[in-house]
């Protein structure tokens, strides 16, 4: 039986391990052949922003990973519209993610529609 | 019902790991199963069998370790994680050539992939962290 | 599903992100932090009480014990549960997502 498996990520990225650790997280459930996603709420949409430069700090650029998501089998990456509203976050301040056919991976989702699609899955991890 | 856990703190820190243990310990009063509690992020830290707690505070890791024992728990630390913060197995210390080895041995070290897998076969999964 | 919330919500936004994904419907238990937004007369009270027509709130019994609170202090509604409690609620929903 597949499970639909959410990795919900609430934190900024760099300040501590959660993002990248969540990152690892994912692409290990990918050896599982189950339906993956990941969500970006709260501070966790600024893992996403445009122009990371962690190398000035010789931190991993894990953020990069991201592109290969769906190598992975991560087939939606759903970003909540609210929090990234909040921030002050436009789409355009967001890194581009492309699947392997050329389509967009990423999608900005409202709260409501967020919440129904959290109600479709069968195991949420939040980081 | 079959439980599948994760703890992501550290045993002294913060007190996911009481809470893990607290509800694991209720689950199987209850009848039901935990089959796994994975250890991820500075959860590891509650597999180090150096760990010395003053006599007045509760002892986290024998907590874990007596639990496992009386009810056959699987105890898993994630790999990537404990290498990331010393906390090592019989096989990573050899590999790393060092000599003493302080993971407890009521733990097994193994991938992220086996908590996935319990999440799997498990009927509910918890989250325990930061 | 079953919500559960670890942090204060003086600290941390998890109360708020919760209500504002959370379907109406669902169970919210506060644990550890979070037991704090169980009490009456702070400034998230008004919101937890707006809440309860849509979800039922419960809290951890120990940790608001633990804290020096007791049920005379938790807001009308919420419902205090010990751990065997928190097992039932988990037993009940189909799922458990923490929000951290």
């Amino acid at each position: 039986m597949t499970k639909r498996l959410m990795f919900v990520n609430r934190r900024a990225p760099y300040g501590t391990v959660y993002g990248m650790e969540a990152l690892d997280a994912t692409l290990a459930a990918s050896a599982f052949g189950q339906d993956l996603s990941m969500a970006f709420v709260d501070d966790g949409v600024y893992q996403l922003k445009r122009n990371q430069n962690p190398s000035v700090l010789g931190i991993k650029h894990y953020t990069r990973t991201f592109a290969a998501l769906d190598d992975f089998g991560v087939d939606h990456i759903f970003v909540e519209q609210e929090s990234m509203m909040e921030r002050g976050l436009k789409q355009e301040d967001l890194m581009e993610i492309f699947r392997e056919d050329g389509s967009d991976a990423l999608t900005i989702v409202s709260s409501s529609e967020l919440s129904e699609i959290m109600e479709t899955q069968d195991v949420i991890f939040q980081f | 019902m079959k439980f599948n856990i994760l703890v992501n703190e550290g045993p002294y820190t913060h007190q996911a790991s009481d809470t893990a243990y607290h509800f694991a310990k209720a689950a199987i009063d209850c009848g039901h199963e935990v089959i796994r509690v994975f250890f991820y992020h500075d959860g590891v830290n509650n597999a180090t069998r150096f760990a010395s707690p003053p006599v007045d505070d509760r002892d986290v890791i024998v907590r874990w370790t007596q639990l496992a024992e009386s009810y056959d728990i699987d105890l898993a630390v994630c790999v990537a994680a404990s290498l990331r913060r010393g906390v090592l197995g019989e096989d990573s210390a050899h590999q790393l050539g060092i000599a003493e080895v302080n993971l407890d041995d009521h733990f097994r070290v193994a991938g992220f992939g086996h908590f996935i897998e319990g999440a799997i076969v498990a009927d509910r999964t918890l989250v325990f962290g930061d | 599903m079953l919500h559960t919330i670890n942090k204060s919500p003086t600290e941390r936004p998890s109360l708020l992100s919760c209500l504002r994904l959370a379907k109406a419907g669902s169970d919210i238990l506060l644990i550890e932090d979070a037991v704090y937004a169980a009490l009456s007369g702070t400034k998230f009270a008004e919101i937890i009480e707006n809440s309860l027509n849509h979800h039922q709130f419960f809290v951890l019994e120990a940790d608001l014990d633990c804290r020096g609170f007791g049920q005379s202090e938790l807001i009308d509604g919420i419902t205090m549960v010990d751990y065997t409690g928190f097992v039932s609620l988990a037993v009940k929903n189909d799922k458990v997502q923490a929000w951290l």
